[in-house]
């Protein structure tokens, strides 16, 4: 249960290999969020960020409002699931899901004997003596005048070197004077950052506050390995959770692929975590076991109660679990958004093709205005724009120019003639999904589209018709559309927001 | 050829009989039969040249008649006394016991050392890594006796040689042992990594992970390297034998019995007992070997797969 903040994250390789340009994130408390994007695209690099399992180059990344950059993953109160399960093969699932508890101290209040006490007091009494000297060596002045020399030396030096810098053309050289100010920038910081005495000044008091309040209190806290009671209650209660109650004695190199994956899962939440990753947690399983196993993380995300990271290539999971979804495309931020958002209203082309299956049709041609109204002209057709869309884009004052049209599968329509708001297509495939045709059909200049029509409006005469080199005319409503600008393929519909989408030089 | 096709032709049985081809060649089995006899005989010889030394001393070990050395295997006498005065007469237990102390001393201190270092060759990366691992690879190929006479004089600085080198030996044998990484490092390169992700994930810390995953996991190299570890000191001579210089105090088994038989006297003395000794040494490790043979094979093979 905690907020996670990731503020211009970045990740270069060694080899200079950029995974992840300035990513910017605030997950709130308990919320489900999912990364997605095709493979390469940075989002397990950026849930490993988070978890401590990769060094993050550049930004900030915070848990619970606490910067945890340089913390081990040990230490960050993450629980992570991984898509080859990770399991322990020399442990029973048992001690595999008490692994982690195991490795865990808790926090246990004792109270303080009439010797610790004493100490206490004495300790505390050494302190104040300690913490009297250093505040005067603080205070002395000599100490903030130095210090301020120190800056402003650092500052005389670093103001030719900028200077230079704006006029060396050479890439070398230029690289070396960024080197260089980099250091002093370094150099910089080290003389603003608490010096030797307020730092030590600073754990001093800390610890004086401690024991005060241990001596207040009457209790002190310490860390203490979980009881094997305790262990075996927590672990049995996780496993009937999971139901594999049955399995909990065997190895790991006897289950199945689904029960596998129960334990990888019943392991990262037996421990109270603060935030739960799960890196593509059911790309291993086939398909049916897939959608199962979808539904249930589904319903235990209600019953564990804390924040969510998910991490996957799928759409459908992407929709149907986040509550929050973030597309990534090479290393970047696409789009930020409920699945509702991402899906009507895509900021770009990019998240309009990913999202939704199959991948939305994308038409070239123009977005004319004639008086107030809006036209669009995919192969000859003059098709109007209407309701909110039209409205959009009337109060974006968009003019006439050339777009990308986008119109999702399910909001084409077959016509059974041709007419003005209508396009010819020769069909070339029908795949028969059930309760839906998937059509394959090109245009008469050969670009592709794809419908998806309901079999249940379709005569069994009108289905045995949809064959090859069948010629169709389709047509679809001007509030289904979505409209790209066609050289930067940014939606004419929203703002883009000023930090997405930015790719450094 | 006729006659051989009809020959094979089954008559007797009511159904289409089944012809088959007619027999050119020596069949496989035969040939099997023949190659597998030669390689037998082959092997057979071999072992007897290669077991007849150990059969010799055993038998040697047991001869009492006399202690010198005599141009016929078979004793004459059976006994058990070159053991008991073994034991009795000559400092050979001190001898044991030093190479005892030596061996556990280096088996626990090497093996901790190489898997400590092949994990961190294996897990972590830091900068120079792999020009560390090229540099220890050719260093390796350096003969060791090379730094024999300066690692003398370094020892005897440190005062520990004659009487002292158990401490020194000890030094010697673990001091460079992070250098033989490369069987265990490549058996942990093959356990997957998010192994250790997931145990750092779950709040290990990286030795934690060593000692609680991947250790358990790699069983077959570890008893591997502690059996080579434990081998190395135990059979020792050259090194042991250089860093006594003479003292009887700091001698180990091998240079103990040797200085038994180095001279001509000695040789007529303390002949056969030399081989009773030469039984004793080998007895425990031959004891290890049977006792763990099976994990030593599958250590040996399990790292080398995907070095």
């Amino acid at each position: 249960m905690a907020t996670v903040q990731l503020t211009h994250v970045k990740k270069v390789y060694t080899g200079k290999v950029t995974a992840v340009y300035d990513f910017n994130l605030s997950i709130k408390d308990k919320e489900f969020v999912v990364f997605v994007g095709p493979s390469g695209c940075g989002k397990s690099t950026t849930l490993r960020m988070v978890a401590g399992l990769e060094d993050i180059t550049d930004g900030i990344v915070q848990i619970d409002g606490k910067i945890v950059n340089d913390l081990q993953p040990k230490d960050r109160f993450v629980s992570m699931v991984f898509q080859n399960y990770a399991l322990y093969p020399h442990l029973t699932v048992f001690d595999n899901i008490a692994f982690p508890l195991r490795l865990m101290k808790q926090v246990v209040k004792v109270p303080l004997t009439d010797k610790e006490k004493e100490s206490h007091k004495v300790k505390i009494a050494s302190f104040d003596k300690s913490i009297a000297i250093l505040n005067k060596k603080i205070v002395d002045e000599k100490v903030a005048a130095k210090r301020q020399e120190a800056l402003a030396y650092i500052d005389e030096q670093k103001r030719p070197l900028s200077k230079k810098l704006t006029e060396e053309t050479d890439p070398k050289a230029k690289a070396k004077l960024e080197k260089k100010l980099e250091d002093l920038e370094y150099d910089r910081l080290k003389a603003v950052y608490p010096i030797d005495a307020e730092r030590r000044l600073k754990a001093i008091t800390d610890e004086r506050t401690a024991l005060a309040a241990e001596l207040a209190s009457g209790e002190k806290v310490e860390r203490r390995k979980m009881s094997n009671d305790q262990i075996f209650e927590k672990v049995t209660a996780v496993a009937k959770t999971l139901g594999i109650t049955d399995y909990l004695t065997r190895k790991p190199r006897a289950l199945s692929g689904g029960q596998r994956q129960r334990v990888a899962i019943g392991r990262a939440m037996v421990k109270d975590c603060k935030v739960l990753l799960m890196d593509e947690p059911l790309s291993n399983l086939d398909a049916k076991l897939r959608n199962q196993m979808r539904a249930e993380i589904i319903l235990l995300r209600k019953k564990i109660d804390t924040t969510f990271i998910y991490v996957t290539h799928d759409q459908t999971e992407a929709m149907t679990l986040g509550d929050r979804i973030v597309v990534m495309k090479d290393g970047l931020i696409m789009q930020v958004g409920t699945p509702q958002q991402v899906f009507d209203f895509p900021e770009n082309l990019f998240v309009a093709e990913f999202i939704g299956a199959p991948k939305m049709n994308t038409l070239k041609c123009s977005l004319v205005k004639e008086g107030a109204k809006y036209y669009v002209n995919p192969f000859g057709a003059k098709i109007e724009v209407t309701g909110e869309k039209a409205l959009t884009l009337a109060k974006r004052k968009v003019e006439t120019r050339e777009i990308i049209l986008g119109v999702r599968p399910e909001h084409i329509e077959i016509v059974q003639e041709a007419a003005p708001n209508a396009i010819h297509t020769t069909l070339q495939v029908n795949e028969m999904m059930g309760s839906e045709f998937h059509l394959h059909l090109i245009t008469d200049d050969g670009t592709p589209l794809i419908v998806r029509t309901p079999t249940i409006q379709l005569s069994d005469k009108q289905k045995g018709e949809l064959v090859y080199g069948k010629s169709v005319y389709l047509t679809f409503g001007g509030q289904a559309m979505h409209f790209f600008d066609a050289k930067s393929t940014f939606s004419l519909l929203v703002d883009q927001p000023e930090n997405l989408m930015k790719k450094p030089v | 050829m006729n006659t051989e096709k009809e020959a094979v032709v089954v008559a007797e049985t009511t159904m289409d009989p089944i012809v088959l081809p007619p027999k050119k060649h020596m069949g496989m089995r035969t040939k099997n039969r023949i190659g597998n006899t030669l390689i037998y005989i082959l092997l057979i010889l071999m072992s007897i040249v290669w077991l007849f030394p150990f059969v010799c001393i055993i038998l040697q070990s047991f001869r009492t008649e006399s202690t010198m050395m005599t141009g016929y295997i078979i004793p004459k006498v059976w006994g058990f006394d070159n053991y008991v005065n073994l034991f009795t007469t000559t400092e050979f237990p001190r001898w044991l016991l030093n190479t005892l102390i030596i061996s556990l001393a280096t088996a626990v201190m090497q093996s901790v050392m190489i898997l400590c270092m092949s994990y961190t060759l294996s897990r972590l990366r830091f900068n120079g890594r792999k020009f560390l691992m090229k540099f220890m690879l050719v260093l390796g190929m350096f003969p060791g006796m090379l730094t024999m006479i300066i690692l003398y004089r370094v020892l005897a600085d440190l005062g520990m040689t004659m009487s002292n080198s158990i401490p020194g030996l000890i030094l010697v044998y673990v001091a460079s042992s992070g250098m033989g990484y490369y069987i265990s490092k490549g058996f942990f390169d093959t356990i997957p990594k998010s192994l250790d992700e997931a145990a750092r994930v779950d709040g290990a810390t990286r030795a934690q992970v060593l000692f609680k995953v991947i250790l358990p996991l790699s069983k077959p190299i570890v008893i591997y390297t502690i059996l080579t570890a434990f081998m190395g000191p135990w059979g020792d001579f050259v090194f042991a034998a250089y860093v006594a210089f003479n003292n009887r105090e700091g001698m180990n088994v091998a240079v103990g019995l040797q200085s038994m038989i180095n001279t001509p006297s000695g040789i007529n003395a303390n002949y056969t007992m030399f081989c009773a000794g030469g039984v004793v040494v080998a007895i425990p490790i031959t004891l290890l070997f049977l006792f763990l043979q099976k994990y030593y094979v599958e250590g040996v093979t399990g790292g080398a797969v995907k070095g």
